[in-house]
């Protein structure tokens, strides 16, 4: 007789609570001095790790081997982490010490790692998941722009900084993308498109530039980094369509009308270069998509040269972005020349972006010191490598979550996600890392164009 | 005698009762007459009745009398304004203050120039800001209305998509159930596929 609760189970609905962790972003509950989330997370993780020693195979095998570099970190890193609070606990705390939350959040997350190194699939309920708790966070975000509502309390706090904002609501993005992209069901794709637009919505209200950009690179990264095929590259360009469109239009929303509450601005002008700019785009595609053939079935259509202009394209965005980033404020002092202006709207907004935030980065240092933030990057470098070696072009689930993985770490150079985010991010990016996800393989079909024209039957493969 | 007695008796009462009726009546005829001598002395001075607002020139008594040496019953300050309520004899203004009726010397009060622009001055503006405050209570009504309106709105669209999610994922469930399993390839692992450069070529195959 199968016992009703197994390991699976209770990793299964441990790693739901995990992903719907973001809605904690609604409360601003403080239990003994410790916030909500920070309690929940190491309860969650204490809890996952019982449950993983009481559950452990009965072959004997231990629970947990040491097998990578970032494992002794890991184990380092928690050891640390409880002299650390040991010592606290017998010590004043000083000036600008933040106390024992970090440290349990640190010691969550280490446990976490040690249980998601598994390997855990992130199927298609864990990302509604997601989808669903988004929703609600987006519509209390969305609330004090166009009501008198206050919102609730903690979405104040953060939305008061518009990078850690951007942050999630870019992962909300990002997953429903990605599902209206692979979704046949119609209804079920027409959900996708409404949480997409709401989402889109809410990051363009949220008004970080970097944002914008880091979202455009992510839909020209997708048909790179899942199998290119024809509705894949079409669905993509739709939801490409759909972000440019509402950008350009969100001027017209903001200046000429009364029914946003707070200020928020968007230039007419930079709205009719970004529309022109959709058009030039349209005019390439189109007249590369008119090519395909009637009748061909749209699955099983990979667009390789597409996918090679896709590519040019990611290098020519991140060429371009980091050039922005470094010329810095000198771009507002750019020679009025016939075209300058329009790079200025461009580069402009997206250097004061930059320079608003407090980067990831710097808040490892300002936090951890030296020698924390040396292990926490290089231990974040070992796992990207890892991820990128986990990937595979016929692996849609470990492809889109190495992408958003990818995504989160650059995102770490422009502002600090807060913590419900990060949880939410770094589960996504151990299965990324970690998941044995079976590559799937097509069935390929070659058209022969002569017979076709004859009348003549597909040949198969 | 004893008819004698109560007939002494019955005449004392009678006379009792008489007498009493005229001092009743004695006291009533002593206060009309008294009244009327009031009146009489009221109606001694020719009263021209008016109503009007006056100012004190300078400081002045309210007399009892119409007369120099009698009661002063309030000195009015210069400036001090004085409800005037009659006339007497061209050279005495008869006012009233409170309950109180008294007398002024005409010379020392003058008629108020009502300062007519001045009020309507101040009536336009008070006038401006009672509008100005009206249509701030309006605005703001309005503003508590579309508030309402648009968090209505946002809420009745997240629970949409809430039920459009729930539903389809309902639906997409019935249908797995009864939809046929997609074919796997069995070839190489490499995605030999479909190509616009083969079509490419054979374009130019068949152009030739």
């Amino acid at each position: 007789m199968q016992p009703k609760i197994t390991y699976t189970k209770i990793s299964n609905i441990t790693i739901i609570l995990l992903l719907i962790f973001s809605m904690l972003m609604l409360s601003n509950i403080e239990i003994a001095g410790f916030p909500l989330y920070s309690l929940l997370s190491l309860i969650i993780s204490l809890c996952w790790l019982s449950a993983r020693i009481f559950f452990f195979p009965k072959d004997g095998k231990p629970i947990w081997t040491i097998r990578y570099v970032n494992d002794l970190l890991v184990i380092a890193v928690l050891l640390f982490e409880l002299l650390a609070i040991i010592v606290k606990l017998f010590q004043e705390p000083e000036k600008g010490d933040i106390g024992i939350v970090s440290n349990t959040i640190i010691i969550s997350m280490a446990l976490l790692y040690i249980l998601l190194s598994e390997g855990y699939k992130i199927s298609d309920v864990y990302f509604d998941l997601i989808l669903y708790s988004g929703l609600l966070v987006v519509g209390a975000f969305l609330l004090p722009y166009f009501t008198e509502m206050q919102g609730m309390s903690i979405i104040e706090a953060v939305s008061r900084s518009s990078g850690k904002m951007a942050s999630y609501i870019m992962l909300i993005s990002m997953i429903s993308v990605y599902q209206y992209c692979i979704c046949k069901d119609k209804a079920r794709s027409m959900f996708y498109l409404l949480i997409a637009a709401l989402s889109f919505f809410a990051l363009f209200l949220n008004q970080n530039v970097v944002s914008f950009w880091l979202m455009v690179t992510y839909f020209i990264a997708m048909p790179v980094v899942l199998r290119a095929t024809a509705s894949l590259i079409k669905k993509d360009m739709q939801m490409l369509f759909v972000f440019g469109f509402m950008l350009s239009n969100m001027s017209l929303l903001t200046d000429y009308t009364d029914i946003i509450r707070k200020e928020v601005s968007f230039s007419l002008e930079h709205s009719v270069y970004l529309e022109l700019l959709l058009a030039v785009g349209a005019i390439f595609f189109f007249h590369y998509w008119d090519r395909i053939p009637e009748g061909v079935d749209l699955e099983r259509l990979v667009m390789r040269k597409l996918r090679k202009g896709y590519q040019f394209l990611l290098k020519a965005i991140g060429v371009i972005f980091t050039g922005i980033l470094l010329g810095g404020d000198r771009w507002a002092s750019l020679p009025e020349m016939l075209g300058n202006d329009v790079v200025k709207g461009f580069a402009v907004p997206v250097v004061t972006s930059f320079k608003q935030e407090e980067s990831g980065f710097y808040c490892w240092f300002s936090q951890l010191g030296v020698l924390g933030s040396i292990v926490v990057i290089i231990f974040i470098v070992l796992l990207f490598e890892r991820m990128w070696r986990n990937y595979q072009l016929g692996k849609p689930c470990t492809g889109i979550l190495t992408l958003i993985s990818t995504i989160f770490i650059v995102q770490l150079f422009f502002w600090n996600p807060n913590v419900q985010t990060y949880v939410v991010y770094f589960v996504l990016l151990m299965s990324a890392a970690f998941y044995k996800e079976e590559r799937v393989h097509i069935t390929s079909i070659k058209i022969n164009m002569k017979e076709k024209r004859s009348g003549g039957e597909d040949e198969k493969i | 005698m004893r008819k004698f007695k109560w007939m002494r008796k019955s005449l004392a009462i009678v006379f009792l009762m008489l007498m009493l009726v005229s001092n009743v009546s004695i006291k009533a005829n002593a206060e009309e007459t008294k009244e009327k001598q009031e009146t009489t002395e009221v109606q001694a001075y020719d009263v021209t009745e008016l109503s009007q607002i006056m100012v004190a020139a300078r400081d002045v008594e309210m007399k009892a009398e119409p007369d120099y040496d009698s009661e002063t019953l309030m000195t009015y300050e210069k400036g001090a304004s004085v409800f005037v309520t009659g006339m007497v004899e061209d050279e005495w203004l008869q006012v009233s203050y409170q309950d109180k009726t008294g007398y002024v010397d005409k010379t020392a009060l003058l008629i108020q120039k009502l300062d007519v622009a001045g009020i309507d001055a101040e009536m336009a503006v008070e006038a401006e800001e009672t509008k100005f405050v009206l249509e701030e209570v309006e605005r703001y009504r309005q503003e508590a209305r579309r508030s309402k309106i648009w968090g209505t709105i946002i809420v009745v669209l997240v629970i949409g998509i809430f039920a459009t999610g729930i539903v389809s994922t309902i639906r997409a469930g019935k249908s797995k159930e009864t939809d046929e399993t997609p074919e796997k390839g069995t070839e190489a692992d490499d995605d030999v596929s479909l190509n616009i450069e083969d079509l490419d070529k054979d374009s130019e195959e068949n152009n030739e």
